[in-house]
């Protein structure tokens, strides 16, 4: 039998933690600020992509005139960031995507059509906190939040649980 | 019968055009897009018309409009994204469906390489609804900016979108271990001018040397589960509202009296 070849400590350092992390952790963020009536999900796409989308989709773009739009990448992480309404059936909106290369956490590129942000790249966790904080409290995404929550049966004057 | 509509309006104001769609052909599902009409404006033309009555849908979904003729509360959201909306169409007494409505790029703002690219992100967000609702009682309607034979229709990660329904039948296939369920394209069989319908919906008349012409970019995709629903022969892409043509009078799409989309129209036995 041979022994572990496994380093002791496999362990991300606090200094960069894995984007998805941080992903979930603000979801989880979300629904305490809106007494779960408004909640995130963060849902990958890995896995759903086939090698031969990526070869046929590649070759086109190089000969393209096209502009520097999103693409899909082989061997890069897809997580799809969603605003989520439990109570109106785990009703769904896309709020943004990120992707990063999968042997590496940064850069990071984010892609938003609601929030008109296209392929922003993003080069260390600090950057990605503060992107993340100006797309949580962009008026648009506020507005949407408000009209889940609203639908959700919340009103203005109900009491919040001390 | 369910009839629906779907119009990329190409911001005209063509609410008369639309309400006598409608009316003519007894509309209960109404999906516009580049539609800049007011509700308030759509909905006063569509219920002007003697007998009809048409609901607004609210939505997230800045780049999709859709009005019905039932109650709203029988078309529910369940995801949403900019460009697409998600609903579980749950009529009384008739099978529930998932209807997802989008407007896709353009190939004005993306290469056919990055329209490719993103079709999976669509096919995911389809995937992860009927997670949901626990069917796959699918049909994605819109202006896909893509011909039936693109790759991002064709591929399997894509919309594996197959030209025949007994292909479609078989349900999915298998690539690199992954197994992908199939849509039913039933707009293969609208192309060329074999008969006296449109050869397409879109027209463009470029200059290089890979030109199409007339493109299928209106179309409606259905899953295996709803193949036997509906009636190809009911799928049609119309070139007037029974009183003013939308063509030219060399036969393409007239953006001076309509859209340079023509409407697509079909029915579902629910």
């Amino acid at each position: 039998m041979t022994k572990s070849l496994w380093p002791k400590k496999i362990e991300f350092s606090d200094k960069e933690r894995p984007p998805v992390s941080i992903l979930r952790e603000q979801a989880t963020y979300l629904g305490e600020k809106t007494q779960n009536l408004v909640t995130a999900e963060v849902v990958p796409l890995a896995g759903h992509v086939d090698n031969s989308l990526y070869d046929t989709a590649q070759s086109m773009a190089a000969t393209a005139l096209g502009s520097q739009k999103r693409t899909l990448k082989k061997d890069h992480f897809y997580d799809i960031f969603y605003l989520v309404a439990p109570v109106l059936n785990n009703y769904r909106f896309e709020l943004f995507v990120t992707v990063h290369k999968i042997d590496q956490f940064y850069p990071i590129e984010i892609h938003s059509d609601t929030l008109d942000i296209s392929g922003r790249e993003l080069n260390s966790q600090d950057e990605l906190l503060n992107e993340l904080a100006n797309i949580f409290s962009h008026p648009k995404t506020i507005k949407i939040i408000e009209s889940m929550r609203v639908q959700s049966g919340w009103s203005h004057q109900e009491k919040v649980p001390s | 019968m369910t009839t629906f509509l779907f119009w990329n309006l190409n911001s005209k104001p063509l609410e008369s055009m639309v309400a006598t769609l409608a009316l003519n052909h007894d509309v209960d599902i109404l999906m516009l897009v580049e539609c800049n009409i007011l509700p308030a404006t759509m909905l006063q033309t569509l219920n002007s018309i003697e007998k009809t009555q048409y609901y607004f849908t609210r939505s997230n979904c800045e780049k999709v409009v859709i009005y019905t003729k039932f109650s709203p509360e029988f078309l529910q959201r369940v995801l949403e994204t900019n460009r697409l909306t998600i609903r579980k169409l749950s009529l009384p007494g008739l099978t529930p469906i998932l209807l997802a409505v989008t407007h896709f790029q353009s190939k004005r703002n993306w290469s056919a390489g990055s329209q490719a690219m993103e079709v999976p992100v669509l096919s995911k967000h389809i995937l992860k609804a009927e997670e949901e609702v626990q069917h796959s009682r699918t049909i994605l309607v819109g202006d896909l900016n893509m011909n039936p034979f693109e790759t991002g229709l064709v591929s399997a990660s894509g919309l594996n979108a197959v030209m025949t329904r007994e292909i479609a039948l078989r349900g999915s296939r298998t690539v690199d271990g992954n197994n992908y369920p199939f849509f039913y394209n039933p707009m293969w069989g609208h192309f060329g001018d074999a008969d006296e319908n449109p050869p397409g919906t879109y027209y463009y008349g470029g200059s290089e040397h890979e030109t199409f012409f007339w493109n299928i970019f209106d179309q409606v995709l259905l899953r295996p589960e709803l193949v036997d629903v509906f009636q190809n022969e009911s799928l049609k892409i119309l070139s007037t509202d029974g009183a003013n043509s939308f063509l030219s009078k060399h036969g393409l799409p007239d953006h001076s009296v309509a859209s340079d989309h023509l409407p697509i129209i079909f029915k579902l036995n629910l």
